[in-house]
């Protein structure tokens, strides 16, 4: 392993704890504290990846995951991202977009050709001949991917959580140390956001050598750290700023998503590349990395360097590698002027070569193209194009740029604040910040520590201001003076087209004029044309070049090319912390433990959990169904059916409100009684029903879908205020239960559980009393769904599981069986009985399907009486029959009826066995072939045809004999 | 994630509540009677979503509140929210 | 048919919590309280009603007052309140038995699963599931939100150095609610019982 640097106070690797782990199958050595790329280029390794689409070698870059040189995946994770991944010992990654691993990448030779694929060349190519394109699609899937998807891999629940504060601030640099303690001071709660693993910022890398900022960082953090209601959150990034101040907070444990009433953006600036021939080599890297190996992690980012800057940090730059004992071969300043400043003149005095009014116009690859061995000079005319004959040589393996930066603001336009382009700093600066958004620092396009911190103390003020908690002074805004930080256009062209502008997509200048010519003229067009800025980074190193690019081709200004829209996420989420713990809410009705000992097959009705059928010894799923349904014929069956929409509607105005709602007539319904509902929308198209009980002069107890309900309850209190009528209305659905036994012995089992008399004079086919039933409250219903004797039981849910084991235990004489899901499907269709939403759609009035009966029209009026009107007059498009199908299997719903090339219609329920020995279905069908006897051909699965034949309904006893039984 | 400040229940996130439509009236008898089924099928159908200050059923979920809610729809910034019986008298006789 | 009968043919909805599972540890406590008596009434006349009975009922919506004789009244609505008794022998029958036929209120038949939360971890607990800073509201006010997607009350109560919690839901999701705090207690009792690093 190559050596580190000597020790340092204040470098973040600890030399005490040595750590192994495995790049490609080779074992490393690195420190605690060294991220992947830190520790792989400490020992020496210089190849970190392959790019994208040419696969050219790939080496450090930014050291801040701006870039994704090194992208690697452990088997179980993908989309790693060496800059921030922590070693540790047992890590064992492998860079992706390989074939054959980094060294001997087979796909290496695509960055010889790669002059057949220029900008968009996937739009014009692999067309024809057209059988080959599935081809060359999988090719290109190969191809194309970044990492593989383990489907195996395990997915953690994660600890999502909500927070709340007063003011976020994000980045903690030293203008957000110091917008933090400001307004923490001022009493806010202060949550501050650092994506690092420490705080300090630039105070750690760019200021790192002056000899008072250690101290500095030290005290602002212990002053951070003192402050009670201030609370800083390291490697956490802030992903994404949403309305009304909520921020997605994320960490390697989990998302907070979290509620602030202001935000400070303290952010910093990304420090953008210059365009040259092989900028991309590895070697090449931005100053602001070869700082942060240089401090943070003690790694020499090279051993002989070549620095490329147009500002004073370059030159402050080149005194770091100076004391760090690394030697500077050249300085080479874009601007003819050079630099005036105190670090101007302290590089002079060294024995650095300057060169000025130069720029770095090709940095020449080593024997294996994985390295830089020197770079070529030229020096800039005044319009600062390379003048190609003034050219030399020097031998170098590191090119170090400092040229320019551009604002971290990618969050901060989500918040809502819009920039404008500064001459004076050469960055986008704020031009407007919605209310509670404040910028500080570099964000905001304020260079000098000094200024830096006064602006992030006066964002902190004025945010405790805004929120009431600070009434003193507000210290003015600190102004940029001096030259522009960011050189106006680092950008020369090279007829060897691998000067890059986007390194995640391979894009080099060339491209750009490319498509430009095309004419992708505009600033969202080039974009997806040549997908710049749409790669791993999303152009943090990238899209300002690019617009620079596009700005001189259009002769345009930057304020005129304008950006494109920036949106979440930061840096990549994965999937797993944005499920968190995965709520997904389960509901069940009291007697579900009871239905498992009976060895019920659950399943999943909407949010319900519900017994479908009782597997019965090894009986297969259709034969228990078959028997549970039989048994109900024959002799009692019970079924919980718990899931109902039960609703309360009490109150003068109670009849005269379900009049409105319903379609039918209340205001004379016997106390005692009930009748079946139909209730429509404003269109006439059904949307519930149920049964109407009436318990008391102004009290009605009605039932509703089991999916349906809650959104009924809804619109029913909606109802009652826009009909100003004088209603209370309680959904009581989870609050009592109900249960169904049905079938010939019903009477007999349940008579001897209750004070109730079941005589048929006493409780008639549609009576409904309150009673005692099993020692407990409760209210009875005989109603026919299932077509057979039946009562209908509600208690309330505390009692549920008493009631139903007595019931069974009474019922066992008679051979009692619990029926589920499936039977009392089967059942009710056997009547001919329809379900709502099955056999019902978005469309269907009732007069579509034979429910002309419940529609009184005579009525003033009633929600959908106009619509019905309507519809009434119109002729039949179709309408619900049934159907006797020619064989028991092959049939689903939702099978067309066809006729030739005509559809006439679809079936809407189907069973293939039934306890009438013949398969049978509901269907709407067009109203000429609705006649009885008319055969019909259903298109089965698979498209095979099968006849069927229309018959009366119901299919089971027509004149309802069963369900009034009376003996 | 929008807040809303429900008139009863105070600001709440957007995913406690419910949206119900455009805040209409409910045209009386009469006047059902009297329109002609084209202008009943413009009732039914149609709404008006022109740019500008709509005027909003919300429901607040867990506590089964309805209010009304103003909201510039060209912003999503809502103006005000208040019950139903506290709604100006002309907003209910609205045809 | 007597009190004690009644008790034991009746079941909570949230009975698992009860069985093995370990519903206290350092940092949250979760206690099933759904077999306590609760009833409800409802309409323009149950706040006088109520006031002649005896009941010192909540002024304002969503306050709550302790019941004299044991338990709570929870304003749960501009004409709703919500009674709970403070112990399993407590009974509210002899209110909901004496609602007269003709009233201009009716009786609300309240089956709601209950949990208490207890503990330095409650607050914790809320925030991975509910999105309300309850750290900012005031005691004995309830509050109507989701709990990982379920719609609950909410009833930060005073208690000693830290508040605790009652919870009233839908029974239908108790199990679901229950095992779901459940797990995130245990995560948060494993947490504060590792030593802090």
């Amino acid at each position: 392993m190559a050596e580190r640097l000597p020790y340092r106070e204040g470098e973040w690797i600890d030399r005490t704890q040595p750590v192994t782990f495995h790049f490609e199958g080779v074992a490393y050595e690195g420190f605690q504290g060294d991220s992947l790329s830190s520790a792989l280029w400490g020992a020496g390794l210089r190849v970190l990846g392959r790019s994208f689409k040419y696969h050219r070698p790939r080496g450090l870059y930014s050291l801040a995951g701006h870039d994704v040189n090194l992208l690697v995946e452990d088997g179980e994770r993908t989309n790693l991202r060496g800059d921030f991944l922590p070693i540790a010992d047992g890590l064992d990654v492998r860079a992706v977009n390989t074939a054959g691993g980094l060294k001997r990448d087979r796909l290496q030779m695509i960055d010889r050709f790669g002059s057949l694929m220029p900008v968009g060349f996937y739009y014009k190519a692999f067309h024809t001949p057209r059988s080959l394109f599935p081809f060359y699609e999988n090719q290109m899937r190969k191809i194309a991917g970044l990492g593989k998807i383990n489907p195996e891999a395990l997915c953690r629940p994660s600890p999502k959580d909500y927070a709340f504060c007063d003011l976020l601030v994000t980045g903690a640099g030293p203008s957000g140390l110091a917008a933090a303690i400001a307004a923490a001071e001022a009493g806010l709660r202060v949550v501050l956001a650092e994506e690092q693993p420490q705080a300090g910022g630039s105070l750690q890398t760019q200021h790192a050598r002056a000899p008072q900022t250690a101290e500095q960082v030290q005290q602002l953090i212990r002053r951070a750290s003192e402050l009670e209601n201030l609370e800083l959150r390291c490697c956490t990034q802030v992903a994404g700023y949403y309305s009304d101040h909520w921020a997605a907070l994320v960490d390697e444990r989990r998302l907070t998503k979290l509620r602030t009433r202001a935000a400070v953006f303290a952010s910093g600036c990304i420090e953008q590349p210059a365009v040259f021939q092989n900028n991309d080599l590895p070697g090449v890297m931005l100053g602001s990395a070869a700082q942060r190996l240089i401090y943070l992690y003690r790694v020499a980012p090279c051993q002989r360097a070549v620095i490329l800057t147009a500002n004073a940090e370059g030159y402050r730059l080149a005194l770091d590698f100076v004391e760090a004992g690394i030697p500077v071969v050249a300085l080479v300043d874009l601007r003819h002027d050079g630099e005036s400043s105190e670090w101007g003149r302290l590089v002079e005095e060294s024995d650095i070569e300057i060169f000025r009014g130069h720029t770095v116009h090709e940095a020449q690859p080593g024997p294996s193209g994985h390295s830089v061995r020197g770079v070529v000079l030229c020096p800039l005319d005044g319009d600062g194009h390379p003048d190609a004959i003034g050219h030399l040589k020097l031998d170098c393996d590191g090119v170090i740029m400092s040229v320019g930066w551009a604002p971290n603001v990618d969050v901060a336009y989500q918040a809502g604040v819009r920039f404008t382009y500064s001459d004076q700093v050469g960055q986008l600066v704020p031009k407007e910040c919605p209310p509670g958004v404040f910028l500080a620092g570099r964000a905001a396009g304020i260079f000098d520590l000094e200024n830096q911190m006064d602006s992030g103390r006066r964002a902190g003020l004025q945010a405790a201001a805004l929120l009431d908690s600070y009434d003193g002074v507000i210290p003015p805004a600190p102004i940029h003076r001096g030259p522009p930080p960011s050189h106006a256009f680092p950008i020369f062209p090279h007829k060897g087209k691998k000067n890059f502008v986007d390194l995640d997509e391979d894009l080099h200048l060339v491209d750009f004029k490319n498509a430009h010519h095309e004419g992708f003229d505009n600033i969202e067009l080039i974009k997806r044309y040549t997908t710049v800025g749409m790669g791993p980074t999303q152009g943090k190193l990238a899209n300002t070049n690019a617009i620079r690019i596009l700005a001189r081709l259009n002769g345009k200004t930057i304020n005129e090319t304008g950006t494109t829209v920036s949106r979440p996420f930061h840096h990549p989420v994965s999937l797993e912390k944005l499920a968190g713990r995965r709520f997904h809410p389960q509901r069940r009705t009291p007697l579900h433990t009871l239905h498992q000992e009976l060895g019920a097959e659950m399943i999943h009705a909407g949010a319900w959990l519900r017994a479908e059928y009782y597997r019965d010894g090894a009986s297969a799923r259709a034969d228990c169904i078959l028997h549970e349904a039989r048994q109900v014929r024959h002799s009692v069956g019970l079924i919980d059916v718990s899931t109902l929409g039960k609703l309360q509607i009490s109150g003068p105005d109670a009849a005269r409100f379900l009049e409105t709602i319903y379609t039918g007539n209340f205001s004379d319904q016997p106390i005692g009684r009930l009748q079946y509902a139909v209730g429509c929308d404003e269109l006439g198209v059904i949307i519930e029903d149920g049964v109407v009980a009436r318990v008391g002069e102004e009290h009605f107890y009605v039932t509703a879908t089991s999916s349906g309900v809650a959104a009924f309850y809804r619109d029913l209190k909606r109802w009652a205020l826009l009909l100003r009528m004088r209603v209370e209305l309680i959904n009581a659905t989870g609050h009592l239960a109900a249960v169904n036994l049905a079938g010939p012995q019903a009477r007999k089992v349940l008579t001897k559980l209750t004070d109730l008399s079941l005589a048929p004079e006493d409780f008639r086919y549609l009576d409904v009393h309150r009673g005692c039933v099993a020692g407990l409250d409760a209210l009875v219903m005989r109603i026919g769904f299932v077509g057979e004797l039946g009562f209908e039981i509600h208690v309330p849910t505390s009692g549920a599981q008493h009631l139903w084991r007595t019931l069974m235990e009474a019922g066992a004489a008679q051979g009692i069986r619990p029926f589920g899901v499936e039977a009392q499907r089967l059942l009710r269709l056997e009547k001919g009985h329809l379900i709502v939403g099955q056999d019902t759609d978005a469309l269907t009035h009732p007069y579509e399907v034979g429910l002309d009966w419940a529609v009184k029209e005579e009525k003033p009026y009633f929600v959908g009486a106009r619509s019905l009107q309507i519809l009434r007059k119109q002729p039949r498009e179709r309408t619900l029959i049934g159907l006797v199908l020619s064989q028991d299997h092959g049939v689903e719903e939702c099978h067309l009826i066809v006729e030739g090339e005509r559809m006439l219609g679809r079936i809407t329920s189907v069973a293939h066995r039934t306890t009438l020995g013949m398969p049978i279905a509901l269907a709407f069908v067009h109203p000429d072939r609705a006649r009885e006897g008319t055969e019909l051909q259903i298109c089965g699965t698979g498209g095979v045809p099968i006849s069927a034949r229309v018959v009366p309904l119901p299919f089971y006893d027509p004149d309802g004999l069963r369900q009034k039984l009376k003996d | 994630m929008k807040i809303i400040h429900c008139p009863v229940n105070g600001p709440r996130p957007l995913q406690e509540f419910y949206f119900g439509g455009q805040l209409r009236a409910v045209p009386t008898s009469e006047q059902v009677a009297a329109m002609t089924d084209a202008e009943w099928s413009d009732y039914a159908f149609n709404r008006d979503g022109s740019p500008g200050i709509q005027k909003e059923w919300w429901y607040h979920t867990p506590s089964g509140t309805w209010f009304i809610a103003e909201r510039d729809i060209v912003t999503d910034g809502f103006v005000r929210t208040y019950l139903f019986d506290q709604a100006d008298q002309e907003s209910h006789n609205d045809g | 048919m007597n009190r004690s009968e009644s008790v034991s043919i009746r079941q909570s909805p949230l009975q698992f919590l009860a069985a093995g599972a370990v519903a206290t540890n350092r940092a949250v406590g979760l206690a099933d309280l759904s077999l306590l008596e609760k009833w409800g009434v409802k309409g323009p006349g149950a706040a006088s009603w109520l006031a002649e009975r005896g009941v010192e009922i909540p002024q304002t919506i969503y306050a709550s007052r302790p019941l004299s004789e044991g338990g709570l009244v929870v304003r749960v609505g501009s004409d709703e309140f919500f009674l709970e008794a403070g112990q399993l022998d407590q009974s509210l029958a002899s209110l909901g038995d004496s609602v007269p036929a003709a009233a201009d209120f009716t009786p609300v038949i309240r089956e709601d699963a209950a949990l208490l939360i207890t503990g330095c971890g409650g607050l914790d607990l809320f925030a991975q599931t509910c999105g309300h800073p309850l750290q900012q509201s005031p005691m004995d006010q309830i509050i109507f939100t989701r709990v990982a997607g379920v719609s609950c009350g909410i009833l930060p109560q005073s208690s000693g150095e830290e508040p605790q919690y009652r919870v009233w839901f839908d029974p239908s999701y108790a199990v679901y609610l229950g095992e779901t705090l459940l797990q995130i207690a245990s995560e948060l009792g494993e947490a504060a019982s590792e030593p802090s690093v």
